[in-house]
């Protein structure tokens, strides 16, 4: 058995060149998974990321009620934001940002068109604290967001004809279901990485929007950024134990079920990434197949040399996967190396997309560059299977190189 | 009526960095119809000597005319375009295309000129394996027949396009002494029959005996050239 | 050359299995191009579809501020004639053009429906019916009731609109509205029919009510926001346009109007078209990866017969012919694969054309703006069948070039060594 073992190392010097164009099959295949993941797995990053600094935080606090039907904006089921809430909020360990916010269904009229938008209540020192939003003005700050100052995005800007101090008009309705209306001028324009905030919008001061709704000092929601060193987990389990204790009925609520929409979209990516995989595998099964049945037409004579010496046949089988395990082997370590100069491009400069027409547009929250990001498991993964699939493919050509008529196969040389 | 000329023929290959001589200046003539052996010890030149007669191989130095044209100073393509009409080889083994029968494989040098048509090609080559004595057996592949039957196939290829040179490199060397004799007379015949030149090489004196002249190569140089007194 | 095509073929059977292999992997680089691409073009070809029937139509006739706008859907950019005299006088000047099939008009605006204390917000097209059912086939989505009729006051709304406001075909729907000259006002309509698309925004978000309707309550007379122009073939929807262009440059002046190709100025299109160039790559990068193995075989092959391409060459063979041989052989495995290929391709192309792929459970949440549908069908076609083989027959050709060259430079006097 150890010779067969040593043999085998043996013969995959021996074709040097059969050899090399099988790995780089092989590599080349598998590197076309890794660098695909990658891109994916970026896309979904961004989005969360998108997600996470711009629409939500790390994690939100609201009613039961209310979070059934947030995504109809309603008025009711509000939370009181006051000392207590922002004590116990306060105490919590790995919490490092909170802000309140007050969301709103509204129409927003510049005189001319009208347009439903989303009013946003926030108090800008504590918005700044959990969001990045404050790194995109591209006029003002978040610091001009007081008295009457409205905030917009650039989508929404330009599609109302609005510039900086112009002025516009929010019709709502208020908790008692009258309408009224909200004066306020233009104090700043982002443009963030984020659809939602470029397009549908409108950033207030919280007390402006707390007085025309008539909701006092209740507010939607209060989301959290919380430090990356603790897990989110822990945290969410501290909050929700004093809210028990306190008696306080409002829940706590993970960014991820804000995301389930995204999430359901990276499923669709990950049956593309499944079915580049299956292609990919199926070559390279149809490689080492190849590899074994050329090496052993060409060892034909060799082979039955082998038989006549008294080798067994399975002993013969072990030769032939034992130098397809080596080409996996050298494979997924090629795969592996090309993945990883790849990969280390797609995440340091990554892969530019402005010329491709305005993405956001369409839920994906890229403004010009997608970014790869590093997955270990999938190198690992990567290597593995490349291993498993040069051995379990080499099976069945090793029986029917192995199992050739030696005396046939001396003779025909 | 000369068929060949060699004037100071040279070969010198490149074995690493050493330049090995393998001919250092031949000069030779052949007429129309001659029965030639080349002999020597092994590393003679005597393969590079009938590579160079047949246009595989080019000389690092000196000249050659066949039927006069000048052959040494020829392009890849026209040395191939020469070898396919005026040139016929036979090998010592490995000669002929497995896959193809005794009959394709002497067809196969017919379609390369392309001069023939169908029915003329046919009635050729049947004549021409039967010539050889093959007859009956022109639908069977090279593994299908014996050694000294497979260079009589690579024999009526040679022949078929009647070619004014046939160059045979150890024709014999790998047959036993009965099928070895039965090949040298084959190619007597043809000779006497049709008039080609023949030029062959070979280690075997009793083959050599068939030969009507003797060419000694020892060293890359002609030691001795003899003909046989009618 | 005949001879060297009969020689390549008979080589070919020397090792039956090595052939076999090397057909194989091809065969299977083809299926997925065939596959991958049928998906694709499906996906394409209802996006498509969906995106011309409820947005761009062949050619659209549009206000220019109105193509800036159109997200608001505003009231004041409409399509009222060359004088305004009404959109029939274009659409009549239109229907001169060699090529127009149909002209169909449409005026969407917005409307909110109260329900349960809350004003839900929608569209409302006015449309030719007639023309509707012609273009469109909206007749096939109506899983309850009737299209709505010219003249009358009725509408037809989205299954999961009127789930939403509890209606039944039957009853009748209050809408609110801003007239053209901004003033609010609702309107009474009979429910006559229930629309079930599997389009998420025309479900969810649309009702349709007869053309004449719409313009009476939004006292819009002769004015529609859209005209849509609609040609025997949408791929040659472009050849017409200069004509249309032509008419618009003399009747248009001003240039009041904009005139959009359903394949340009839409972001979504450049989108697919951007991610059709990334899969072309896909589909050579596969196709590569399997030569490599046919690539392996071939380097074999060479090597094996070295000895016989010297005889061959002493036999007077050419290199360019040494390299047809081998070439051959391999451009008969490719052909061979990539027939095999397509014959397999068309086959699951054609199972999965009418089973469809179900991607309903990973589609949901996904932003109801998409033309997408969660079915997603392969195409079953010539063209993608075509495109496949030559594809496969091209790449594996030049993949050839490389074992063939190889063989044609052998040296004869060393290969015969």
């Amino acid at each position: 058995m150890f010779f067969s073992i040593y043999l085998g190392l043996k013969n995959l010097l021996r074709q040097k060149r059969r050899n090399i164009i099988t790995i780089l099959v092989i590599a080349f295949s598998f590197l076309g998974y890794l660098f695909a993941e990658s891109l994916m797995n970026g896309m979904e990053e961004m989005s969360f990321e998108s997600i996470q600094n711009f629409e939500t935080g790390n994690i939100q606090i609201a009613e039961p009620d209310y979070w059934e039907e947030r995504d109809e904006l309603p008025i009711k089921g509000l939370v009181a934001w006051n000392e207590e809430l922002e004590g116990i909020i306060g105490q919590t360990d790995g919490v490092i940002g909170v802000s309140p916010e007050l969301k709103f269904p509204a129409n927003l009229n510049n005189g001319i068109d009208e347009m439903s938008i989303i009013g946003l209540g926030i108090n800008p020192k504590k918005y700044n604290e959990v969001f990045q939003t404050g790194e995109y003005f591209i006029e003002g700050s978040l610091g001009t967001l007081n008295d009457n100052k409205a905030v917009i995005g650039t989508v929404l800007a330009e599609l109302m004809d609005l510039k900086k101090d112009d002025h516009i008009i929010l019709l709502i309705r208020t908790k008692e279901d009258t309408f009224n209306t909200i004066d306020l001028e233009v104090g700043g324009i982002i443009r963030t990485p984020n659809p939602m905030l470029n397009s549908r919008i409108v950033l207030m001061p919280l007390d402006i929007a707390q007085r025309s709704l008539n909701v006092g000092d209740m507010v939607s929601m209060v989301s959290l950024k919380t430090s990356p060193a603790m897990p989110e987990k822990s945290i969410i389990k501290s909050l929700e134990d004093s809210f028990r204790v306190k008696k306080l009925s409002s829940q706590v609520y993970s960014w991820r079920e804000s995301a389930a929409d995204v999430i359901t979209l990276s499923t669709a990516k990950k049956g593309g990434a499944g079915a580049i995989l299956s292609v990919v595998l199926l070559i390279g099964i149809v490689g080492i197949v190849n590899n074994i049945i050329l090496s052993g037409i060409e060892r034909t004579a060799e082979i039955g040399m082998m038989k006549a010496l008294g080798m067994r046949e399975w002993e013969i089988v072990l030769v032939f996967m034992v130098e397809a395990a080596g080409i996996g082997v050298l494979g997924g370590l090629a795969s592996c190396l090309l993945g990883y100069l790849s990969v280390l491009w797609l995440v340091s400069s990554g892969f530019n997309v402005a010329n491709f027409g305005d993405w956001s547009q369409y839920g994906i929250p890229i403004v010009d560059r997608i970014y790869g990001v590093w997955n270990c498991q999938a190198f690992l993964y990567i290597f593995v299977s490349s291993v498993a699939v040069a051995v379990l493919s080499s099976i069945w050509p090793s029986y029917w190189a192995a199992r050739k008529d030696p005396v046939e196969a001396i003779y025909r040389h | 009526m000369t068929l060949l000329e060699l004037k100071q023929i040279k070969k010198t290959y490149l074995q690493g960095k050493m330049e090995v001589p393998a001919l250092r200046g031949v000069d030779l003539i052949v007429d129309k119809g001659e029965f030639i052996t080349i002999f020597g010890p092994s590393g003679s030149g005597k393969t590079t000597l009938l590579n160079m007669i047949g246009c595989l191989d080019t000389p690092t130095d000196g000249e050659i005319y066949l039927n006069g044209n000048r052959i040494s100073a020829l392009s890849k393509k026209e040395l191939a375009l020469i070898r396919r009409n005026n040139i016929g080889f036979i090998f010592q083994s490995h000669n002929l295309i497995p896959v193809l029968t005794a009959y394709e494989n002497v067809e196969f040098a017919l379609l390369l000129i392309g001069r023939l048509s169908e029915g003329e090609t046919r009635e050729r080559v049947f004549k021409m394996l039967a010539k050889v004595g093959l007859k009956g057996k022109e639908n069977r592949k090279p593994g299908e027949l014996s050694g000294g039957e497979n260079q009589r196939v690579a024999i009526a290829r040679a022949l078929i396009k009647e070619p004014k040179l046939i160059l045979a490199d150890e024709p014999t060397a790998n047959l036993d002494s009965e099928n070895a004799l039965d090949v040298i007379k084959i190619m007597t015949m043809m000779n006497m029959e049709l008039g080609n030149t023949f030029i062959f090489s070979t280690h075997d004196p009793q083959i050599r005996e068939y030969a009507r002249r003797y060419i000694n190569l020892r060293d890359g140089l002609i030691f001795s050239d003899k003909k046989k007194e009618q | 050359m005949k001879f060297l095509w009969d020689l390549a073929q008979k080589n070919l059977s020397r090792s039956r299995a090595r052939t076999i292999v090397s057909v194989f992997a091809i065969a299977i680089a083809v299926i997925s191009v065939v596959f991958l691409r049928g998906l694709i073009n499906g996906v394409l070809d209802t996006t498509f579809a969906n995106h011309i029937h409820y947005k761009a139509g062949h050619i659209r006739v549009i206000d220019q501020e109105y193509k800036l706008k159109e997200e608001l859907i505003p009231l004041n950019y409409t399509v009222n004639g060359f004088n305004g005299e009404g959109f029939k006088g274009i659409a009549e000047e239109l229907k001169q053009i060699e090529g127009v099939k149909q002209i169909l008009p449409r005026l969407r605006f917005a409307a909110l429906v109260p329900h349960d204390e809350k004003l839900i917000g929608m569209q409302g097209w006015g449309v030719d019916p007639e023309g509707e059912i012609g273009f469109t086939g909206i007749d096939k989505y109506i899983t309850e009731g009737r299209m709505v009729q010219s003249e009358k006051r009725e509408l037809v709304m989205g299954a999961d609109l009127m789930e939403k406001l509890g209606k039944q075909v039957g009853d009748k729907v209050t809408f609110l509205y801003n007239t053209v000259f901004d003033s609010f006002r609702a309107s009474t309509f009979l429910l006559v029919g229930k629309v079930e698309s599997n389009l998420d925004f025309l479900d969810k978000a649309v009702f349709f009510l007869p053309l004449e309707q719409a313009q009476t309550i939004l006292e819009m007379d002769g004015e529609v926001t859209e005209l849509l122009i609609i040609t025997p073939n949408y791929n040659q929807a472009d050849k017409i346009l200069p004509q249309i262009t032509e008419l618009f440059k003399i009747k248009d002046p001003f240039q009041k109007y904009a005139l959009q190709l359903w394949n340009r100025d839409y972001e979504l299109i450049e989108l697919f078209n951007f991610a059709n160039v990334f899969y072309d790559f896909i589909y050579i990068f596969i196709l590569i990866l399997s030569c490599f193995v046919l690539i392996n075989t071939l380097i074999m092959i060479v090597n094996e017969r070295k000895r016989e391409i010297g005889m061959m060459s002493a036999l007077g063979l050419n290199s360019n012919e040494i390299l047809s041989l081998f070439a051959l052989e391999g451009v008969i495995i490719g052909t061979l694969g990539s027939a095999i290929g397509v014959v397999i391709g068309g086959v699951l192309t054609k199972v999965f054309s009418t089973a469809g792929l179900d991607f309903s459970a990973a589609m949901e949440g996904v932003s109801a703006d998409l033309l997408f549908e969660p079915m997603f069908y392969t195409v079953f076609s010539m063209e993608n069948l075509i495109f496949a083989f030559l594809l496969g027959v091209t790449v594996v050709t030049l993949a050839c070039m490389i074992p063939a060259g190889m063989a044609a430079r052998l040296d004869p006097v060393g290969a015969l060594r």
